[in-house]
């Protein structure tokens, strides 16, 4: 896995055009899942490695979706689970290009214990990156924050006038 | 008052959670120390791995001593510095009792620096989801916000 925090800033950028809408935010939950359930369990518990397994699996995450989907109200449950499923698959994602000395992520889980990666980087290397992810997140909010700006100001003069020009016009 | 079916889909789901580890646990093709250890012929001259929370322990002439739950194993490499308290992953061929020839091997030398930072963003997570749900009392569930500014 990369680090939670390349994981949550990916998630943060696919999903920043709905954030801070509910969908996003489980979004991101969603991304933080598979290591939030199961990472602290085997690092604090190594005997429990294999029972916590299944949490970093497909299989497993649709049914820990289904389960967190119980919590909502019946109308909404539908919607939850296809947010945090897209968080799931985008993490998921972001650990296919790594490389494990043996064994590696499970895809296929109870079905087989076939592991398949890409290979680019060894797990522990995305940390980094992080400071690339925290720029990228920097860089994309002030692009926001000056798209925002030059369209209040379009929106505001129309016809291209700024108010201080047409102040020092009458002055 | 609790919607019986969604109690029922947690306690349902929670059961396949269980199943799923304990057919991990029982199925997995990768023994760990303590059972290759308790099973010297068995894995006699077989290639074996182990790289579940390995850390060495101690740095030796010819290698390292790694411990992993509680059982050391010595392992023979061409890994000339070998930090002690560092997380490792190794594959080779295993000699009883307590022997074995790396032929790979991989020192996660960031992994404490990443298990570190990974706390951020749960933290992010306690600010971020009062944001997005809200609990009914009433119903006893979750509801989404659903304002632009959550």
């Amino acid at each position: 896995m990369p680090d939670l925090l390349t994981h949550t800033a990916a998630a943060y950028l696919a999903a920043r055009r709905w954030f801070p809408r509910a969908g996003a935010i489980l979004f991101i939950l969603g991304t933080m899942l598979p290591d939030m359930l199961s990472r602290p369990f085997h690092i604090l518990f190594p005997a429990l490695h294999w029972w916590v397994m299944p949490l970093h699996t497909p299989a497993g995450m649709a049914i820990v979706c289904w389960i967190i989907t119980g919590f909502f109200r019946t109308g909404e449950r539908g919607g939850v689970f296809i947010a945090l499923s897209g968080g799931v698959l985008l993490h998921f994602f972001l650990d296919l290009p790594q490389k494990h000395l043996v064994a590696g992520y499970f895809w296929l889980f109870p079905f087989s214990w076939t592991t398949y990666e890409w290979g680019w980087w060894w797990s522990e290397e995305s940390v980094q990156i992080v400071p690339l992810m925290i720029l990228l997140v920097a860089f994309v909010e002030i692009l926001i924050y000056f798209h925002k700006r030059t369209a209040r100001k379009q929106k505001a003069f129309p016809n291209g006038q700024d108010r201080t020009t047409n102040k020092n016009k009458y002055v | 008052m609790v919607d019986p079916m969604a109690f029922s889909r947690i306690l349902i789901g929670l059961a396949l959670l269980v199943l799923l580890g304990a057919w991990a646990n029982y199925s997995c093709p990768y023994p760990d120390l303590a059972e290759i250890l308790a099973n010297p012929k068995k894995f006699a001259g077989q290639r074996v791995a182990i790289f579940i929370e390995a850390r060495i322990v101690e740095q030796t002439e010819d290698g390292f001593i790694l411990m992993q739950r509680g059982k050391r194993l010595r392992v023979h490499c061409e890994v000339k510095e070998a930090p002690v308290g560092e997380y490792v992953a190794v594959a080779g061929i295993f000699d009883p009792p307590d022997h074995l020839r790396a032929d790979g091997l991989r020192l996660a030398r960031d992994r404490r620096w990443k298990m570190s930072i990974s706390v951020v963003p749960l933290l992010l997570l306690i600010i971020l989801l009062p944001l997005a749900l809200r609990f009914d009392h009433q119903t006893r569930t979750f509801t989404l916000r659903t304002s632009t500014y959550a």
